[in-house]
């Protein structure tokens, strides 16, 4: 092997832009230092080469493109669009389910006392955050801004109602599928809206709309067929729903950080860096289940459930850095060197 | 917010690149001269430096140039960069009067210039 090979082996630890961009220039000065035969890259060039590899990478990941946000913008936001929409049909659920009962009210007429959310307000049930799902169309139509002024109101109330119950209320009091208690209220709205920030100012093309739609899909699929599919499929054990919402999701998340791990050579950042959102936000909602924790059963769960997502997020994290070598810095021209002399 | 100072290596860089446009491996000729002999750059090390400096517009590329079959790129200082080399340089000169003098004035090292011969 030439001292040429040896080093140009070397530099495919380097991202393939960078490579691209001055691999050809890098051989030509490596080797006016090196000239005699089969010389070996010594352990300071190996060192320095690999240091490069690493920053670059980094420099590249603590950049995220516009896709990349748009795309973890539009995760969380599924998540709590399918969420919103899992509240409500709980509660239709329920209202359908439960007989009426009616008893005279202090002005004479007939109130109905029988269903769950009979009487409350649909703030107090959380059903504002059904605009979740007007801001997932928004940004799945492209529409930054607009998808921003709508997530702005609903995020402050999903903030402050999912803090509220952790500071002050006892939580295992309120409705089990209508609790607004659970880390997701506070932390995926604040991720919707600081992607969006950012992505205004950030470089690159938005995901394209198959891209935006595909995004989408998997979330809320994934997040119907794990809160849904196990009790449909297997067990009437309602006591599992609380957490199973979240929890079940945890358990479907590696196989998704092996594939985009896999995939990491040819994956935009933006995928690994969605699920990652993904895995982070199962990390935290894991230990805050909604309900009472009251079987030991249900407490291996969540740390099953916690352990899943956190390899999920180690895999997606690695699949991020080793796909944010695919993003090219703005200041990198389109023509590599070679490409300059051949034409 | 206070800017950072310049790394050795890329002050280096920089310094080669203020007397005329240089390709790859005559920065790190030029750096190796400047430094004494005492600093040798490594390729990775050079072209992150590099790679760095242009995105923060201190450097941009000139021209290019056949050499021996193979294309060379030369890199030049941008006027950002000079303003930024000259501010880092003056930083440092203030640092080597400040251990000089007191150097001098402690009279503990045999042999250094005094100001007047030196200045």
């Amino acid at each position: 092997m030439s001292t040429e090979d040896r080093y140009r082996r070397l530099l495919g630890l380097l991202p393939a832009w960078y490579r691209e961009r001055y691999g050809d220039e890098m051989v030509d000065v490596y080797l006016a230092g090196h000239r005699e035969q089969d010389a070996r890259p010594g352990a300071g060039e190996v060192a320095a080469t690999a240091r490069l590899a690493v920053t670059t990478r980094l420099r590249a990941a603590g950049r995220p493109s516009r896709a990349t946000l748009w795309l973890v913008a539009l995760v969380a936001a599924s998540l709590m669009a399918a969420r919103a929409s899992s509240t409500l049909w709980s509660m239709v659920d329920s209202y359908l389910s439960t007989p009426a009962t009616w008893s005279l009210g202090a002005d004479g007429h007939l109130v109905e006392t029988s269903a769950s959310f009979a009487g409350g307000s649909p703030f107090e049930f959380g059903l504002y955050d059904l605009l979740w799902v007007a801001v997932l169309v928004l940004l799945l139509v492209g529409v930054r801004r607009a998808a921003l002024v709508v997530a702005l109101p609903v995020a402050v109330l999903d903030v402050s109602a999912g803090l509220g119950p952790l500071v002050g209320r006892d939580a295992r009091s309120l409705p089990l599928d209508a609790t607004l208690t659970d880390a997701r209220a506070v932390v995926l709205p604040m991720v919707v809206i600081a992607a969006l920030v950012l992505a205004r100012s950030a470089a690159g093309a938005l995901p394209r709309v198959r891209e935006r739609v595909v995004a989408a899909g998997l979330t809320v699929g994934a997040v119907g067929a794990t809160a849904y599919g196990p009790f449909l499929l297997l067990t009437e054990d309602t006591t599992l729903r609380p957490w199973s919402f979240w929890a079940m999701l945890a358990l479907v998340l590696p196989v998704a950080g092996v594939v985009v791990l896999l995939m990491s050579r040819w994956l935009d950042p933006a995928w690994p860096a969605a699920l990652l959102t993904l895995a982070v936000v199962a990390l935290v909602a894991g230990p805050l289940p909604a309900g009472q924790v009251t079987t030991l059963r249900f407490v291996e769960s969540i740390a099953l459930g916690m352990s899943c997502a956190a390899a999920a997020a180690v895999l997606a994290a690695v699949a991020w850095f080793l796909s944010a070598g695919r993003y090219v810095p703005e200041h990198v021209g389109e023509t590599p060197l070679r490409r300059e002399i051949a034409a | 917010m206070a800017r950072r100072s310049l790394s050795e290596q890329t002050f280096l860089v920089l310094t080669a690149l203020s007397a005329e446009p240089l390709h790859g491996y005559g920065i790190v000729r030029a750096a190796s001269e400047l430094s004494g002999g005492e600093v040798t750059l490594r390729v990775g090390t050079l072209y992150g430096a590099l790679d760095r400096l242009c995105a923060d517009g201190l450097v941009e590329p000139d021209r290019e140039e056949i050499h021996q079959g193979r294309a060379r790129r030369y890199y030049r200082i941008t006027d950002t960069g000079m303003a930024e080399l000259v501010r880092d340089a003056g930083r440092r000169a203030h640092m080597a009067d400040v251990a000089l003098e007191r150097g001098r004035a402690s009279r503990r090292v045999p042999g250094l210039p005094t100001g007047e011969a030196s200045a």
